[in-house]
């Protein structure tokens, strides 16, 4: 992130604490697409994950007051809607693990739950594959794996901008890391993880 | 496939479900013009039919009220546990600052033995700000951050050692405190219960604690719950590492059942504070000074637990939590917490004095080792000295 950009974040932040909603469309702006994306690969339900975006920018809207404009906003709201999400996905699991159920582009449209991870990869096209392999992270996990590879965050600013523990992000990094390797592992022998 | 990493396939992915063109501004605009518009003003037959309708209502309260002394909140338990999991972890919006005296207390089963006792001082000044000093007869602890910086001191027998403890969420400070094992703290199994949404919460009837009105929520859980993925209650490993920096464990079958067995420990492990404690009172202790020190806990380290035998698994994955939090009304802050361990005892703490909104210096977030401290280079390192010394 540029200075510039910085300057402008924080002028954003400054104008919602002074009541101007322009400064919420700006941030809106800015962050809704990487967000909503982020928020779908962990609850795996495109309306759902819109919906947790909204909401999640009017919780910081309501909640700026006491946010400090130095900081920046990015990491604060991308760490609400990922928490969000995770709970979402985690609560969710248990209704559709209990109605077997899926909802939006769920893997249970491409893998058949009868058959085992390994086959069900071997049936399945490229994405395919990726999407029914995180389908078997836990949320969690997903969450992880989101930050590391679809955020783009590295280990150490996922340590400083979710405020977690540098071992807590390594050890469920290393979790994600292992059980992808596990499930993809038939279908792409030599598929590259990067460390 | 081969040739395509993760980080292009799942970029493909979210971008195949979220196009560039989505624009959520509009939905949220609405919601919050929703949310901020006055309500349609009723008629003026409609006001004296409202105005009248309240007046008989609070005519009816008023006679229920000499009745009825308490009655259930119109809250749902798991969002009070939600709220109170911000409210501990410095994310609240319904606060600026508050100053926390407050006590914990560890009572082993035996009735007869003495508590452990902790004091315990917390300031908070919004988000990213927030600074705590605990202390017993033979430490004394001070944990601060001003949201650039933590650090960590920890003086014992008149040698104070600091780390720092950047990264570390008010909800980890636990692991940040020689006495409380981590994920026993009232902010870490907050955070956990919160994350996890897993137990069975039940809503009672409101308290006082500290002049302050209070839920009291309760929630009870078993081990097993956290292995049941239906339960919602997610992988065991994450619920190991999530509260404490602990080492990235082993995904495999036997390690998921030490993982397992490692949170019970955890969440049994004021017990392991036991044997050393009477082993190292000769004399009985004063009841603030009845608190085992650092190193004789080190000089008796806890046996682990014996996960590979299966009996031991089952028990422990059987047993069941009853954690229970009073939570302010007002701000949510926790203000007392009981949470039984079952044959281990209860750990307990309690808010003595509490006082929001006031003025607090900025100075009150910054630290400066003292001189002569001995500089470490992370919480961990601090523990094992703690541990070797």
């Amino acid at each position: 992130m540029t200075k510039g950009r910085d300057a402008k974040e924080r002028e954003a932040v400054r104008r919602i604490q002074r009541g101007d909603i322009s400064g919420l469309e700006e941030l809106v702006q800015r962050y809704q697409l990487q967000a909503a994306r982020a928020a779908y690969l962990v609850v795996r339900d495109r309306g759902l994950a819109q919906d947790l975006v909204q909401s999640a920018f009017i919780r910081a809207f309501e909640r700026i007051g006491g946010f400090n404009a130095e900081r920046p906003f990015g990491p604060w709201f991308l760490k609400l809607v990922l928490n969000d999400a995770i709970k979402v996905a985690t609560r969710r699991r248990r209704e559709v693990s209990l109605d077997n159920e899926g909802a939006g582009v769920d893997s249970t449209q491409i893998v058949d739950p009868s058959i085992g991870p390994e086959q069900a990869l071997e049936q399945s096209e490229t994405t395919d594959q990726v999407w029914a392999a995180l389908a078997r992270l836990t949320p969690a996990q997903r969450a992880a794996v989101v930050q590391r590879y679809y955020l783009d965050l590295t280990e150490a600013e996922m340590t400083a901008a979710l405020a977690y523990p540098p071992s807590t992000i390594k050890s469920r990094l290393h979790a994600a890391r292992e059980r992808l390797r596990t499930l993809l592992r038939p279908a792409t022998n030599d598929l590259e993880i990067s460390q | 496939m081969n040739s395509q990493t993760p980080r292009v396939l799942i970029n493909e992915v979210a971008e195949n479900a979220i196009p560039n063109s989505y624009d959520g501004w509009p939905s949220i605009l609405a919601r919050i013009e929703a949310a901020q518009s006055p309500t349609r003003r009723p008629t003026f037959a409609w006001r004296w039919a409202v105005a009248s309708l309240i007046a008989v209502i609070v005519v009816l309260g008023a006679g229920a009220a000499l009745f009825v002394t308490t009655t259930p909140a119109p809250v749902s338990a798991q969002v009070l546990v939600d709220r109170a999991s911000a409210a501990s972890d410095g994310l609240s919006n319904s606060i600026r600052s508050y100053h926390i005296t407050a006590i914990t207390s560890l009572q082993p089963a035996d009735p007869a033995a003495a508590p452990i006792v902790q004091h315990e001082e917390t300031w908070f000044n919004g988000p990213g700000k927030m600074r705590q000093e605990t202390r017993t007869s033979d430490w004394s602890t001070i944990t601060v951050t001003d949201g650039a910086q933590a650090w960590w001191s920890v003086t014992r027998s008149g040698r104070t050692y600091v780390a720092p403890a950047n990264g570390i969420r008010f909800s980890d400070m636990a692991y940040l405190n020689p006495l409380v094992p981590d994920g026993t703290s009232i902010t870490s199994v907050l955070a956990f219960l919160g994350q996890q949404g897993c137990g069975t919460f039940r809503l009672q009837s409101d308290q006082t604690v500290a002049g302050r009105d209070a839920y009291v929520v309760s929630a009870t859980h078993t081990l097993q719950s956290m292995l049941d993925h239906r339960s919602g209650c997610g992988n065991p490993i994450q619920l190991l590492t999530a509260p404490s920096p602990s080492p990235a464990p082993e995904t495999n079958p036997a390690a998921e059942a030490t993982a397992v067995a490692r949170v019970a420990e955890k969440r049994a492990a004021l017990a392991t504070l036991q044997p050393a404690r009477q082993a190292g009172s000769a004399k009985p202790l004063p009841q603030s000074a009845a608190g085992p020190s650092p190193s004789a806990v080190s000089a008796q380290p806890a046996k682990p637990l014996d996960v590979a035998q299966p009996s031991e698994i089952q028990r422990l994955l059987s047993t069941t939590v009853v954690d229970t939090f009073w939570i302010d009304k007002q701000t949510f802050v926790p203000l007392k917490a009981e949470q039984s361990l079952g044959p281990k005892g209860t750990s307990r703490y309690e808010v003595t004095s509490v006082e929001f909104d006031l003025p607090i210096p900025d100075g009150m977030f910054k630290f400066t080792p003292p001189p002569g401290a001995e500089m470490l280079p992370d919480p961990a390192s601090l523990k094992q000295i703690l541990a070797s010394r």
